[in-house]
């Protein structure tokens, strides 16, 4: 049995992934109803980026991957989504899939199926004894990047003029340009973010398992999306919330099921995702604000 | 290219010009080629009954929905075809129907969206007093949240807001719909006070009489043509007012 | 820009063709478009007849999924778990008793002794996919737009776990079944693709799937007019579900080896990818995007195995299909939201039927 302390601080520190993955893809929500099923390949083009460059130097292979992230990011917004902006959301949630699967198999023909591996911070993955508790670094690491960025952002919505502006376009896209809030900036911005917030989930994923393949970041996306939909995606702080929870519970699930339920975690993560959709379609958190505003 | 026309020689003052502007919606007129235009320092109203057209003609001057016209002009600049922001940052602020505030953000929050569209920082300070004498409730609740304000300070707020782009031209469209009688004339009392800062004013509004005694002249406004134009002497006038609204 | 008046309806009227002659048309151009593929397929190579047999399954799946999203439109990303369950159902009941023993020996007992004919085992693909469909129907139905579109996903994923990891009623975690008979050859399966389509068709003519239609283009309002949105819906997605489940249980029989993890994101995105690039709205539509589709990809397959123009030997890589399948479905949406066929059904060509232009029109309005 693995101690109770070290399991929670790894279940917070899966939530935190989750969360900061949920906040990416609730940001982009927010302004343009798009439910961006490619997030994850921003993911995996950044996790590339460090497994290429973090044994030639690791400072560069941070600073490369948040900009790798970032320029996919705009990428996908300027050569896609642009085009797609009078669409319903429906619309662009199929062209996300379609963008999703158009990246994974580039990936596939740029690196190959199989793994590349490169020790990604691995002087981190080394456990720390707090009082008789062995506790992993890593997991550590990944709650204060995780904490820091969600207050970063934070910061920049409710400090920053441009923030403001990403704010009320998110809640009324109309009124926001009437006042002069440039559109295409304001929604360059928010994908620009939510790919530096792809890089960072990058970053603790790959520290992680160290190997990034052409789907690498397929799964933190679903859940990190599942998690923004259940906490509620008309509300940042719900879509954090949810994807927070999200993490936690599957880390939980791994711990503490015995080993014939454990083969169903997933299973059951999704049953109780669509419990909790059905009892609250708005979002667990969400109150009682709008949806489709456009 | 500082070539221009000799017609427009005569309108070195005019901050609005609409020349034949139609809007339609599936195929059906909401507006049906009217023309009028705005000088500065003018009050302008518009009223009409419900459906007249009045809505879209003032989201048409935003491009917040598609038109087509022979002329739109912002001080002597076509505004015709481009993006909301643009008009915005070109010295229009409008102030939509049902007080579009932002609920969640504060007061102050709201306030500084306004400088969104503003050209300069400079004189900044001084507005900011001026419209905050304007609507003194706004500095008391500051850091209250918006969607907190009662519908008339709600109202003011975008108004405020809307005045510290520092706009050439402030457009609002029912001002006064749904507010208490003193909250009205509040907002009254403020354009008035904005007229004669300088600031030129379209008003469309469903206080007939009010508007008509209030403006320069007031086109009134039926099935999305101009029906009749009124000067602020006919306001005493309630047998043509109500001519007006049904439309005749 | 609208110019110029709709059509009156008296001019919509003057037709020279009674109403039922144009509502069959919409029938026979997807299946003679159908016959005409497959006698085209048949007559080439050996590797144009494999692919064959699976752009006929793909049809039976892409037409179940239209019969959901295309009258409800409302987005499914969970049909793959219906067409899984067909597969596991076809592939538990026609492998021979004696593999099956030695191959699953976890099974139920009921399970291990239950056997049938490849016909009755089709129909009984169609019942699970309908049952399973129509149980989570009456959970799942209540949502709408994204809330949906995640659920039915979510649904996808249980069915592909518990077929993973239940040994009782498959393979052990992950292991795939062999031994799936061939029973159906290319005409039979092209029937019963033919088959659904009429199904399929017959669906949409009757009164739910109008009702479920008039939902579609205006949500707010069907409440407010009567229409039982949810009972329409259920309805829909049960028909759907048994529609993929034969769709499942032949994919099984031409694919003879079936793994719960084949019914994955990639194959839910080719059947979403043909419905949409054919154009969502509309049967036609399910049909042209498939016979496109597939098309398509059987030529990307050819050159991504090397083809021989010559003396010079033309080959892409790998994983080309998926990536021009990608890249057309995007360039589709930019370009023509509405699919090839717009979201129309096949038009009766011998005279101007207005009135199918202007419903079509004001579907995309």
């Amino acid at each position: 049995m693995i101690p109770l302390l070290q399991s929670l601080v790894d279940a917070v520190s899966a939530g935190a992934i989750y969360a900061l993955a949920a906040l990416g893809i609730g940001l982009v929500f927010g302004i343009m109803r798009l439910a961006n099923l490619a997030h994850g390949e921003i993911i995996t083009g950044s996790a590339y980026t460090l497994i290429f460059l973090w044994e030639f130097s690791w400072p560069l292979a941070l600073i490369a991957s948040a900009v790798v992230g970032v320029v996919i990011a705009l990428a996908m917004n300027f050569a896609v989504f642009h085009w797609l902006r009078a669409q319903s959301p429906a619309t662009l949630l199929i062209a996300s899939f379609g963008l999703s699967i158009l990246f994974q198999r580039l990936y596939d023909a740029a690196f190959g199926t199989n793994v590349r591996t490169a020790p990604v911070g691995s002087g981190l993955s080394q456990s720390i004894a707090m009082g008789g508790i062995r506790i992993n670094i890593l997991s550590v690491i990944t709650i204060v990047l995780g904490v820091v960025l969600l207050i970063a952002v934070h910061l920049f919505l409710t400090r920053t003029s441009i923030g403001l502006q990403v704010k009320a376009a998110s809640s009324d896209f109309r009124m926001a340009r009437i006042l002069g809030v440039r559109s295409g900036f304001v929604i360059a911005i928010t994908f620009a973010i939510s790919g530096l917030l792809a890089a960072a989930v990058a970053f603790a994923l790959t520290t992680q398992s160290g190997a990034v393949g052409p789907t690498f970041g397929v799964q933190a996306t679903l859940f990190g999306l599942v998690g923004a939909v259940l906490g509620g995606l008309s509300k940042l702080s719900g879509a954090v919330v949810g994807g927070f929870a999200v993490g936690v519970v599957l880390s939980l699930f791994t711990s503490w099921l015995p080993p014939w339920a454990n083969d169903f975690r997933t299973a059951l993560v999704y049953v109780f995702v669509i419990i909790a959709l059905v009892v609250a379609p708005n979002g667990l958190l969400a109150g009682r604000s709008k949806k489709d505003r456009t | 290219m500082t070539e221009r026309n000799p017609e427009s020689m005569g309108e070195s003052n005019r901050v609005l010009t609409v020349e034949n502007l139609t809007v339609q919606y599936g195929g059906v007129p909401a507006v049906d080629g009217i023309s009028f235009h705005v000088d500065a320092g003018e009050l302008v109203g518009v009223i009409g009954p419900n459906g007249a057209g009045k809505s879209s003609t003032l989201l048409a001057l935003v491009n917040a929905v598609r038109s087509s016209s022979q002329r739109l002009e912002l001080s002597g600049a076509s505004i015709a075809g481009k993006a909301p922001e643009y008009v915005a940052r070109h010295g229009l602020a409008l102030v939509t129907e049902g007080h579009h505030i932002f609920g969640e953000l504060s007061v102050v929050d709201n306030l500084k969206l306004g400088r969104v569209a503003r050209s300069s920082a400079a004189g900044l300070e001084e507005d900011m007093e001026w419209i905050l004498g304007l609507f003194p409730i706004l500095r008391e609740f500051h850091s209250r949240s918006a969607g907190l304000l009662s519908g008339g300070q709600q109202q003011q707020l975008a108004i405020a807001r809307a005045l510290i782009s520092s706009p050439q031209l402030l457009v609002l469209d029912e001002p006064s719909l749904g507010l208490s009688p003193t909250a009205v004339d509040t907002v009254f009392a403020a354009i008035e006070a904005v007229r004669q800062r300088g600031v030129a004013v379209l008003l469309v509004e469903q206080r007939a009489q009010q508007a008509v005694a209030a403006a320069d002249r007031t086109h009134v406004l039926s099935e999305g043509r101009v029906t009749m134009t009124l000067t602020p002497s006919d306001a005493s006038n309630s047998e043509l007012l109500t001519k007006a609204y049904l439309g005749s | 820009m609208t110019h110029g008046k709709a059509p009156s309806p008296t001019a919509v009227r003057r037709l020279l063709a009674p109403a039922w002659v144009v509502d069959l048309w919409t029938l026979a151009v997807p299946l003679a478009a159908v016959y005409l593929f497959t006698s085209a397929g048949s007559a080439l190579s050996g590797s144009a007849r494999v692919d064959l047999g699976y752009a006929l399954v793909n049809l039976i799946i892409v037409v179940a999924l239209w019969v959901f999203v295309g009258n409800s439109g409302v987005l499914s990303f969970g049909h793959i778990g219906f067409v899984a369950i067909g597969a596991w159902t076809m592939s538990l009941l026609t492998i021979e008793p004696l593999v099956k023993s030695n191959l699953l020996p976890t099974l139920f007992p009921f399970v291990q002794d239950a056997s049938a004919s490849p016909v009755v085992a089709l129909i009984m693909g169609a019942i699970m996919g309908g049952i399973v469909a129509f149980l989570s129907a009456l959970v799942l139905m209540k949502l709408n737009g994204l809330e949906a579109g995640i659920a039915t996903f979510a649904l996808l994923q249980v069915i592909v776990q518990v077929l993973t990891y239940w040994d009782k009623i498959g393979p052990k975690s992950g292991q795939s079944m062999v031994g799936i008979p061939a029973s159906f050859d290319l005409p039979v399966v092209m029937s019963i693709a033919m088959l659904v389509i009429v199904v399929a068709w017959l669906y949409q003519q009757s009164t739910s799937a109008r009702l479920l239609r008039a939902s579609r283009d205006d949500i707010a309002a069907a409440p407010a007019s009567g229409i039982n949105v949810f009972k329409h819906r259920v309805i829909a997605f049960a028909v759907s579900g048994a529609l993929a489940g034969i769709g499942g249980a032949l994919w099984a029989q031409t694919n003879r080896v079936v793994q719960a993890s084949q019914f994955n994101l990639d194959f839910t995105f080719l059947t979403i990818a043909m419905l949409v690039i054919g154009g969502m709205l509309s049967l036609w539509g399910a049909v042209v995007g498939t016979i496109v589709i597939s098309t398509l990809n059987h030529f990307l397959g050819l050159l991504e195995g090397g083809l021989e123009i010559g003396s010079v030997t033309v080959s892409i890589p790998s994983g080309s299909r998926l990536i021009v399948l990608g890249l057309s479905l995007i360039l589709i949406l930019i370009l023509r939201p509405g699919g090839i066929t717009n979201g129309r059904e096949a038009v009766w060509p011998f005279e101007k039927k207005l009135d199918f232009l202007t419903q079509a029109q004001r579907t995309f309005d």
